[in-house]
């Protein structure tokens, strides 16, 4: 289980695709469907996920990036805006809980819609695990975007981030559909 | 992760099953299901959910389990635990995220002739009509705080109220259509501003509207009494709280995480976090909860509204031809506090039904009067493809379940294994070769959504049925299905 490994100062994580961008443009996920970076699990009812990442940040922002993958098809979409969120956890499988339903409470309430994230994990002796999302999206539209699910909630059921052997991380959560 | 192991299921009766009472469960799990079902279930997590719910304290008789029966979050969906007031605990995780999913049937006296070569066209029209889908919004524009509390409190009678029902329309839906006790200070902001707009509107995944036609009725009698006949056209809705009972169940699971440590309860899963019904934590959840179902009948109302306000014009016609006519309106995810007998006498229980439906037998005063001789209606939806039934509560019901039955028909597929089986199909295309319309937002939605995943709901209704519990009063077919 991440612990004492993702005790780390502040940082600033940039994920993307790789390409050429102007500064302050954060890559877009565009790519990402052509190698997903998780993996649905069977699950009878609902949406279980098994996602990876090499460190925390990037765990959360694969995390994100299904969330929304498996809400509206990105692909094709850009960005017009960002939004930051925020989310704290006593471990860092919790946090990944909290940032996902933060994530949701913004698009049942504002529609927003994630392309791209950047990433800041902080870890605090008393305060417990934060991270805090600056997310690039939109608004959905359910005219002009395909609806793929509704998730309801990121779950406690199944929740886990442990370490593989090579040090990367695997994270698993259950989405109430 | 490790996998539970499954408990022993032994056969006690035709179809009843038992979880023998070991380790430190405090009663036996008991299963309702038969050969077929049984063999399915036999060696899966879920009857681990069963009796782990049984470990918790003050539950009475059993840890029951209806015949659609599938793994949840703690509780099993299709789960029933009551709970004494004085040593029983209240558990979210047992009542679920959808707080007050149910399912309301609308009658009507419109037949199959009437809406003859209609039926894309209706169906083309409650899909526009009624929101539904990720990101929809309400039919009613952003509700003020002042109107929210007012419809957190009154339920379907806000929405009567407002010009969008009938006031006999609230005695045909459980508890009136508002719960008692709930306390809009009970519920965060968050959860609020998830529901000034969401009012009105259908959701996705299994929610759905369908046009069907009553084609067998069972028990002329009750049939009667209900106010519903072979060859009707009817309505069913099948919807929640939306967001704002997402909202309320996920900031009470945090608040019963941490209550549960508090009063020293030992839980064998920590998703079934609780805290003691009588504790501050436990009747503040139980408010917040009673808004939460209360939005959900509010909501369920106001679709009633739009879908047979479409239809009629769509169809051009004057509302008293059709006649349409709230038979029932059930929920399948709620705890409530009722009086039922046990083996002590008459106790006060709370009563977590989890994917199940209240089905009151014949005299309850909860039962509405017109209803009273025969017993409550009792709602449970199949999959789009096949059938739904309107079943009666019994004496049994009462007696074995503390009025407790099914509520569908259970996923025997997960999405992803029904997104395979689905691969180079259309089901779309399937349903119109049945002669069943179909309307969805989601791209993936009917794949999900597929007859297949889903347990035969004929077993599920026979199983209760056998069971003396829920005997079928009319079948219903389905002919358009509108899903988000």
């Amino acid at each position: 289980m991440v612990g004492q490994d993702a005790r780390k100062n502040r940082h600033t994580v940039l994920r993307g695709a790789g390409r050429k961008q102007t500064p302050g443009t954060p890559r877009m996920w565009v790519d990402r469907h052509r190698r997903p970076p998780y993996e649905e699990l069977n699950h009878p009812a609902d949406l279980l996920l098994e996602i990876r990442g090499e460190d925390l940040e990037q765990l959360l922002d694969n995390a994100l990036y299904a969330l929304y993958a498996n809400v509206v098809d990105l692909q094709g979409l850009r960005g017009e805006r960002w939004v930051t969120i925020q989310a704290t956890g006593e471990d860092a499988a919790r946090l990944l809980g909290r940032l996902l339903n933060e994530a949701l409470f913004l698009l049942d309430t504002e529609g927003f819609l994630g392309t791209a994230a950047k990433l800041q994990v902080h870890e605090d002796e008393e305060a417990g695990i934060s991270a805090q999302a600056q997310i690039w999206g939109l608004t959905l539209d359910q005219t002009r975007h395909d609806l793929l699910s509704e998730i309801k909630a990121a779950t406690q059921h199944s929740l886990e981030i442990r370490r593989e052997e090579d040090g990367s991380l695997v994270g698993t959560v259950l989405l109430d559909t | 992760m490790s996998k539970p192991t499954a408990p022993n299921l032994i056969r006690v009766g035709e179809v009843e099953w038992e979880i023998p009472r070991t380790g430190s469960m405090r009663v036996p799990g008991r299963v309702y299901a038969n050969e077929k079902i049984a063999s399915t279930v036999r060696g899966d997590p879920v009857l681990k959910q069963v009796a782990n719910v049984a470990h918790l304290p003050g539950i009475v008789d059993h840890s029951l389990a209806m015949p659609d029966i599938h793994l949840g979050y703690g509780f099993p969906i299709g789960g029933v635990g009551a709970f004494t007031m004085e040593e029983g605990v209240i558990s979210p995780g047992g009542v679920g995220y959808d707080i007050n999913c149910g399912v309301r049937l609308i009658g009507s006296d419109l037949t199959k002739a009437d809406i003859h070569g209609r039926l894309h066209g209706l169906a083309d029209a409650l899909f526009r009509d009624v929101p539904s889908g990720v990101g929809s919004h309400g039919a009613i524009s952003r509700l003020s705080d002042k109107q929210l509390d007012r419809l957190l409190v009154r339920g379907a009678a806000w929405v009567v109220e407002n010009g969008y029902g009938e006031a006999l329309d609230l005695e045909k839906t459980e508890e009136g259509g508002a719960m008692g006790g709930a306390d809009p200070e009970a519920v965060s902001n968050r959860a609020r501003t998830r529901g000034t707009d969401q009012v009105g509107t259908l959701g996705s995944g299994n929610h759905f509207l369908e046009i069907q036609v009553v084609d067998k009725v069972y028990h002329e009698k009750t049939a009667a009494a209900y106010d519903i006949a072979e060859g009707q056209i009817a309505l069913m809705i099948h919807c929640g709280s939306r967001g704002f009972g997402y909202q309320i169940c996920d900031d009470y699971l945090q608040l019963m995480a941490q209550a549960t440590t508090r009063y020293g309860i030992d839980l064998p899963d920590r998703q079934l976090a609780c805290s003691p019904v009588n504790s501050p934590e436990g009747q503040r959840y139980l408010s917040a909860m009673a808004c939460a179902a209360n939005y959900a009948w509010a909501n369920r109302q106001m679709i009633q509204h739009l879908a047979t306000a479409s239809i009629m014009r769509a169809l051009a016609a004057e509302p008293r031809t059709a006649r349409f006519r709230l038979i029932y309106d059930v929920a399948h995810n709620i705890a409530k506090i009722e009086s039922h007998m046990t083996d002590t006498g008459e106790q006060r229980l709370c009563v977590h039904r989890k994917g199940a439906t209240r089905a009151f037998g014949p005299g309850r005063r909860e039962v509405p009067k017109a209803y009273r001789e025969v017993g409550q209606p009792v709602i449970v939806p199949g999959d789009m493809g096949s059938a739904s039934f309107l079943c009666r509560g019994t004496a049994k019901a009462m007696e074995k379940t503390f009025g407790s039955t099914c509520h569908g028909a259970g996923r025997v597929l997960s999405r992803k294994g029904a997104i395979k089986k689905a691969k180079g199909r259309s089901i779309a295309r399937e349903m119109a070769q049945v002669g069943i319309v179909v309307r969805s937002r989601g791209k993936r939605t009917l794949q999900e959504e597929m007859p297949e995943a889903y347990k035969d709901v004929e077993d599920v209704v026979g199983v209760m049925d056998t069971a003396g519990i829920s005997p079928p009063v009319a079948r219903l077919r389905p002919l358009a299905v509108v899903k988000g």
